[in-house]
């Protein structure tokens, strides 16, 4: 008797993973398009998807159009929705603005909480054209600037908290992948530290103080130098007033003897930044009219020293001190 | 805080008939006397909380490391059944004066479709153990709480003259749609 | 055949089973939101019931007596957990919507107690046809429902506007699943009572 009843679960169980193996495809293959199509509707115009990576529960797709990077569209969950998970997919442009926001799964209210997939709600226009790093993402009942589906608090809240993780997440990447790797930028003022971080342009922007006091922000910018593989990476240290205190070279794989001088002390290229009023630099090199002394026969890898700290100062000029 | 968010969004604001329509056949069938629907309430409390401690251990410790989350559904009913039918063994043996009050409703339970759907829900939310047993706990009370609010007007009602077609099923369901308009206000507490 | 009819037709009318057994109420209450989804719950659990109904009534020789109930909720359930991988794979937007109330099909007193009181004493042509008539009956009620909800929630049928703006929203929400349920049951039983 228990037998035939074991027998009989052992066969469903059976067919039912049979199943299972023959759907799983099917399955991942419409989840993938329905991401994609979300993808295209949360971004602006892109051709190709160069890179998928998780990152804290979420999923990152980084974008180009032709070789220039678009940003990043984020698919990021929910749990806490008002009938279970809320899924969606947030893109954010290169200097950290929402560009859109697609729902790609929820089962709200009808009528309420689901509106939020509908065209043009509130919910989405709160965030749309907004930067993520200026704004509370909360719903305006919570004290934040986000307002609420009429009705649907719960399923409010929920969106936005999946809009902040999905933020979280960009940062993380952000962090992880630009030019920072690791660099400690306390280390330009003994015992200050990183009051804030922003990505702008997609530059990891760290805001040093010291004492309450805020002494200036490290700018993280990388250009493509004499090594293909490795691109030139610096921390520009800029004081309030747009004078570069200092640079750090981060990472760089230039020619030991000659582009690798860019990290002594007293280099050229380094003595012909540091202390100078960003504003009044012209940053092309020396031999070709500008302010930047090339170290000797190393002209392409100390171009790409002078990029990035022009870089570095174009991302200044946008960063709110 | 955040259990007491938990407690009091599913006793009343999400309430499981009424908002979630979730348990609507033991709703409808037992909600004639409040003897009967109190008996209902408790047996239900006691089975969710004791399904949902062991569906997320199950959960946790054996579909997810096997990679068999789609065998989620089978698993449950058949826990839940034998859970059900273990309970009734127990107490038997144990308290013979708490099976003899619970004991006719515990075979309802298995079809109970809130006791699965409670359980299908804590594993979606990712409660941790603590939050999941609070959440199917006060989901049960606003269940009882239901039942007992619904047998307190049938009562009455019995002794109302209605038309033929009317009576029975039907007026409990308008009555019902009152009672969720009324629930709807307490969406506002959380 | 005559005979054989009437066990289809039985599951739509006499044996309606929302608006007479009043079975299944769960889903027949919270996925009638939209005539659309009303539908889509009906189809799959009419899936489930018909399939279950052929399994049951192939497998009822073989089934012990005394471990029955455990045996039919095996095959239920594994027929529900393919349906659910099925939406999954080509309907997944139904899927999301409908939610918890797919896995919950399995404690659809309908089909249970289809398969206890008939697939287990009749052979398998009845048996699908049987299920075939309850589904039918059950899809058909629900799509009412829906249809229902749909114009009074939203103005619209089928997801087409019938006018501009919002309708009252109370009919999408629960407490309106429950009046449009009991007004629609009262209309039924005064039918089917003049028929008689």
């Amino acid at each position: 008797m228990v037998l035939m009843l074991f027998v009989i679960a052992l066969v469903c169980s059976g067919a039912v993973a049979v199943v299972y193996s023959l759907t799983k495809e099917p399955i991942a293959l419409a989840q993938q398009n329905k991401a994609v199509e979300a993808l295209r509707k949360a971004l602006p115009e892109f051709d190709t998807i160069i890179d998928t990576v998780e990152m804290k529960d979420c999923v990152i797709y980084e974008v180009l159009k032709g070789e220039e990077s678009v940003g990043y569209a984020v698919k990021t969950t929910s749990p806490n929705g008002f009938n279970g998970n809320i899924e969606l997919m947030v893109g954010f442009r290169l200097d950290g603005t929402i560009h859109n926001i697609e729902v790609l799964a929820q089962a709200e209210t009808p009528g309420l909480g689901a509106n939020m997939s509908s065209a043009d709600n509130a919910l989405q226009k709160s965030f749309v054209g907004k930067k993520a790093s200026k704004m509370d993402m909360r719903v305006k009942k919570d004290g934040g600037e986000v307002d609420a589906l009429t009705a649907a608090t719960i399923s409010s809240r929920a969106y936005s908290e999946a809009v902040g993780f999905a933020y979280e997440a960009v940062k993380q990447y952000e962090s992880e992948n630009t030019e920072q790797r690791g660099f400690d930028s306390t280390r330009f003022v003994e015992g200050s530290g990183v009051v804030a971080n922003d990505i702008v342009d997609g530059h990891l922007v760290e805001i040093l103080g010291k004492d309450d006091v805020t002494l200036g922000c490290v700018i993280y910018t990388s250009a493509q130098g004499y090594s293909r593989a490795v691109p030139v990476s610096l921390a520009v240290f800029f004081d309030t007033k747009a004078t570069i205190v200092d640079v750090a070279v981060v990472e760089q794989q230039e020619t030991p003897s000659l582009g690798g001088k860019m990290t002594e002390e007293d280099g050229v290229l380094l003595q012909s930044v540091k202390g100078k009023d960003a504003s009044r630099l012209n940053f092309a090199l020396r031999n070709s009219g500008g302010d930047i002394d090339a170290i000797t026969s190393a002209t392409i890898s100390s171009r790409a020293y002078a990029q990035a700290v022009e870089k570095a100062y174009e991302t200044y000029k946008k960063v709110n001190l | 805080m955040e259990l007491f968010a938990i407690i009091i969004g599913s006793i009343f604001a999400n309430n499981v008939v009424f908002a979630q329509s979730l348990g609507i056949c033991p709703f409808l069938g037992v909600s004639n006397k409040v003897g009967t629907a109190a008996g209902m309430g408790a047996a239900v409390t006691f089975v969710m909380a004791i399904s949902s401690l062991v569906v997320w251990l199950l959960q946790s410790y054996v579909l997810v490391p096997l990679g068999m989350e789609y065998m989620q559904t089978i698993v449950f009913i058949l826990v839940i059944a034998a859970l059900v039918q273990m309970v009734e063994i127990v107490l038997k043996k144990i308290s013979p004066s708490l099976y003899q009050a619970l004991g006719i409703f515990l075979p309802l339970i298995t079809t109970n479709c809130a006791v699965l759907g409670v359980a299908l829900l804590l594993v979606q939310k990712e409660y941790n153990l603590l939050e999941s047993v609070v959440y199917a706990t006060s989901i049960a009370l606003g269940f009882a709480l239901a039942l007992v609010i619904m047998a307190g007007i049938r009562e009455r009602l019995e002794v109302v003259g209605m038309p033929k077609g009317v009576k029975g099923v039907p007026i409990a369901l308008i009555t019902a749609g009152i009672l969720a308009m009324a629930f709807m206000g307490f969406s506002g507490l959380v | 055949m005559g005979k054989n009819l009437k066990f289809f037709t039985d599951g739509i009318l006499k044996n309606n089973p929302t608006f007479v057994l009043v079975l299944g109420m769960c889903p027949t209450l919270a996925t009638t939101t939209s005539a659309f989804n009303g539908m889509g719950m009906g189809v799959a659990t009419m899936f489930v019931l018909v399939m279950s109904n052929i399994v049951i009534s192939l497998l009822k020789s073989v089934i012990p007596d005394k471990v029955r109930i455990p045996a039919f909720i095996v095959v239920i359930s594994s027929f529900v957990t393919v349906v659910q991988l099925l939406m999954q794979a080509y309907v997944q937007d139904l899927y999301n919507t409908l939610g918890v109330f797919i896995p919950l099909i399995v404690v659809n007193c309908i089909i249970l107690g289809r398969a206890e009181a008939f697939a287990s004493k009749h052979n398998v042509w009845e048996s699908a046809l049987d299920g075939l008539g309850i589904g039918l009956g059950f899809t058909l009620a629900l799509t009412l429902i829906g249809i229902v909800r749909e114009i009074l929630g939203s103005g619209s049928i089928f997801g087409l506007d019938i006018w501009q703006g919002d309708g009252a929203l109370v009919f999408i929400l629960s407490p309106g699943a429950f009046f449009v349920l009991g007004y629609l049951m009262i209309v039924f039983r005064k039918l089917t009572t003049k028929k008689a």
